[in-house]
């Protein structure tokens, strides 16, 4: 896997079997070990700030389904149906999937290079335009 | 690469394409249409990505599982043919 970090990202804190930590004392470690951390600590920041970029895009769906949910069975009640009558399991599943894809573009991508990330939250983006207007599809 | 494998790419890589032509044809059919800018922005938004899904899905799955077990290639490839089944053409809308 060429394009995953070196350990030194994931696996910062290596863990007894007592759950202490082995590395616990900032600053006693050697100049190389500490370059190493800061590299770490930029990417996790370069890393954050591609997920808020296309966590907004996935917020917005999400909040579309929300107001879907809500607006949906409110207009079926003024047309003079039930609110039975609406699609309840749809519109669940509309505020399921933005969730669904983010977290698991986020799982798929961690560890990986800024640029890899970027393309599987891209993907991800993909997966959810194409599974909300399934959605969308089997409502109609 | 075995020539098993690159059957199944090819195969794998033909069923992507009908997604695409799948997705392509029932984007501007779409009848669900919002009011205000952002959603309207937002819907077509949703038709370009659903229209680039396919080929973004395999273009991804093919370029960051380099290197690994074939098997493991073809799964994320399995995967995406279910995901992205382009459900509004086939119901036919």
């Amino acid at each position: 896997m060429s394009d995953r970090f070196s350990p030194d990202d994931a696996a910062a804190t290596p863990t007894n079997a007592d759950g202490t930590s082995t590395v616990t004392t900032p600053g006693t470690s050697s100049a190389p070990t500490t370059h190493l951390s800061r590299t770490a600590r930029v990417r996790r920041w370069i890393h954050i700030a591609v997920a808020a970029i296309f966590g907004i895009v996935y917020a917005y769906y999400l909040w579309d389904a929300i107001r879907s949910l809500i607006e949906l069975p409110a207009a079926y009640e003024l047309a003079g149906l039930s609110r039975d009558d609406a699609p309840w399991s749809l519109l669940v599943l509309g505020i399921i999937l933005p969730i669904v894809t983010f977290v698991g573009a986020l799982i798929v991508g961690r560890g990986r290079n800024p640029l890899a990330f970027a393309l599987i939250l891209l993907t991800g983006l993909g997966a959810l335009a194409v599974l909300n207007l399934g959605v969308i599809a089997l409502g109609m | 690469m075995s020539s098993v494998l690159l059957v199944t790419l090819g195969i794998l890589a033909g069923i992507y394409l009908l997604y695409t032509v799948g997705w392509f044809t029932s984007a501007s059919r779409n009848i669900a249409l919002p009011v205000g800018a952002l959603d309207v922005a937002m819907a077509h938004l949703r038709e370009y990505l659903s229209v680039a899904a396919p080929a973004l899905w395999f273009g991804t799955t093919l370029l960051l599982t380099r290197g690994q077990k074939s098997i493991f290639r073809v799964l994320w490839l399995v995967l995406g043919v279910i995901v992205l089944l382009p459900l509004p053409f086939v119901l036919g809308y």
